[in-house]
């Protein structure tokens, strides 16, 4: 092929390579030897048939499987609403805005969260002087409406467990395998 | 279903040979290796396509509708859900070309099945010696209206979509009809018919395999199957030609590719592959009929299924680089099978009795 004049800022590929740099506006265009290429189609070829013949599989199957979390995992927590003494500090210590402060009818201040706006720092819950939260492992947070991520009072202190998505849904545990990586085992005794 | 019928009704009233005629062809083009296989075929297509993806690619793919059989029947959710839609048109599109494009592509692209033999004892709509070139004729019009599309929809993505199209014709429609015309060239023959049969000792991908490998890649480009998928590049150009179109509409002009790989691979399985060969063709309509049809469809579905199979393992090129493979290799391609066949043929190694 020949010497083509192009502009030299122009990046027109991998396969172009500059003949003359003094001047820095000749450029060569090449055409790829055809043998390497063909060999790595095959090649390409041969890996994506190994997988599709002995499929290995990452996903969990989601809304009927779900990973076990650790106990120390960050989910979704509840108040507890007696134990509270109302002094703000989750409030002042949250970065994403989602607890704000509300009276509630015996006119003290108690936290109400925006499950929208968490992201699951749990500073709120560290920072607590009386451990007036209740934490768990759930985190899908999934609701039909944005606005039922907005909770009052009442609803920051139902138990998330109760309404959890993924209630019925088969436990997953993560296992290392010597061929195929991790996997996911079904958790017995539950 | 109605075949025998009307073979039955033949007999029994002594139909009128026009009669007959008529309705074994109107059949032939709306249920058996007509419309309703075609989409049955395109529907479990589009599933095979995202379910190999998802297993090459370690995930599960397409499984909430059907279950127990792995999702086999989301394309047909699919197909339902599109029909139902509303269909919106634009305001500033060409409102006629818009709304005709999608359904003159698609009559396109499946009225080569009026000529296309599918079994030696039931003769397709309309006969002729001359059928492989009509065949190629017809096909070729499809992509046409594909740029149309893009046009008549007003919208700058669905230029592009079109823009591309039509480059990427011009660089591999060419070795297409070149590679089969060489294989016409080994056979001397343009009729379906005694193509399959001169494949009784050897198939066509061995007596010219330039040639196969040629227009299989051109059928990939043709069909927009990955790595050619240029002109609906979805992470460039949100769906290319097909952009302004919704509901029904949008799943005619998705469903077109692979009506196009349906008509495409059924034309390569009987040039390359040998048709319905291992089976002769008997008496009757099950020996005659549906078995030597079930081989062909079963070679068309081998080749669809490597054809969707590559979505999973190639990225997309860029159009410069289509182009250039097109023009270098798969244009040089078909050159040299079309000289390997005029060799074949005047240098004596083939003779056709």
């Amino acid at each position: 092929m020949g010497v083509k004049d192009v502009d030299p800022g122009e990046d027109l590929g991998s396969i172009i390579e500059r003949t003359a740099p003094e001047k820095n506006r000749y450029y060569r265009v090449e055409i790829p030897k055809l043998g390497p290429a063909v060999l790595r189609n095959l090649e390409a070829l041969a890996t994506g048939a190994k997988y599709l013949v002995r499929p290995i599989r990452i996903t969990v199957d989601y809304p009927r499987q779900v990973l076990e979390q650790p106990p120390w995992y960050r989910g979704m927590f509840r108040l507890l609403e007696d134990v509270c003494i109302g002094c703000s500090l989750c409030d002042i210590i949250c970065p994403s805005d989602a607890i704000r402060m509300v009276l509630n009818p015996q006119k003290k201040k108690k936290p109400v969260i925006n499950w929208g706006r968490c992201i699951f720092c749990y500073y709120c819950v560290d920072i607590c002087p009386v451990e007036a939260f209740d934490t768990t492992t759930i985190h899908d947070v999934a609701y039909d409406r944005y606005e039922d991520m907005l909770t009052n009072i009442e609803e920051f202190t139902k138990d998330p467990r109760e309404r959890d998505p993924s209630k019925g849904a088969m436990r997953m545990r993560i296992k290392f395998d010597e061929r195929r990586g991790f996997i996911y085992e079904p958790v017995k005794g539950r | 279903m109605m075949l025998p019928l009307v073979m039955l009704l033949k007999e029994i009233l002594g139909f009128n040979d026009t009669i007959y005629r008529t309705v074994v062809g109107l059949g032939y083009m709306i249920i058996y290796p007509g419309l309703l296989l075609v989409v049955v075929i395109a529907a479990l297509m589009l599933w095979a396509e995202r379910k190999i993806a998802a297993l090459v690619q370690l995930r599960y793919g397409p499984l909430w509708v059907s279950r127990r059989i792995g999702g086999a029947l989301q394309g047909f959710a699919d197909l339902i859900r599109f029909s139902f839609q509303e269909v919106i048109i634009p305001r500033r599109s060409d409102v006629i070309p818009f709304l005709l494009s999608p359904g003159l592509a698609i009559l396109f692209s499946m009225l080569p099945i009026a000529f296309i033999p599918i079994s030696p004892s039931i003769h397709p709509p309309v006969y002729s010696d001359l059928a492989l070139l009509v065949v190629i004729a017809i096909i070729s019009l499809a992509p046409i209206f594909i740029v149309i599309m893009g046009w008549a929809s007003d919208n700058k993505f669905a230029f592009v979509g079109s823009l591309r199209e039509a480059l990427l014709i011009v660089s591999y429609e060419i070795p297409l009809i070149i590679s089969i015309i060489s294989m016409a060239v080994i056979y001397k023959s343009l009729d379906f018919y005694e193509i399959v049969e001169r494949q009784y000792m050897l198939p066509g991908m061995i007596l010219n395999p330039f040639a196969f490998i040629a227009s299989f890649i051109a059928v990939l480009r043709t069909t927009s199957r990955f790595p050619f998928e240029i002109s609906e590049a979805e992470t460039e150009i949100v769906a290319g030609p097909y952009t302004e179109y919704s509901g029904l509409m949008f799943g005619l002009s998705m469903g077109l590719a692979y009506i196009k790989l349906y008509v495409y691979t059924l034309i390569l399985s009987l040039i390359f592959l040998g048709g319905w060969l291992p089976l002769q063709g008997g008496e009757g309509f099950l020996l005659g009929f549906l078995a030597p049809s079930l081989v062909v469809i079963l070679k068309l579905t081998l080749l669809s299924l490597v054809a969707v199979f590559l979505r999973a393992i190639y990225g997309r090129y860029r159009l410069d680089q289509a182009i250039r493979l097109g023009w270098i290799y798969v244009f040089g391609l078909s050159i040299v099978s079309l000289i390997w066949s005029l060799a074949l043929v005047y240098g004596g190694w083939v003779r056709w009795v």
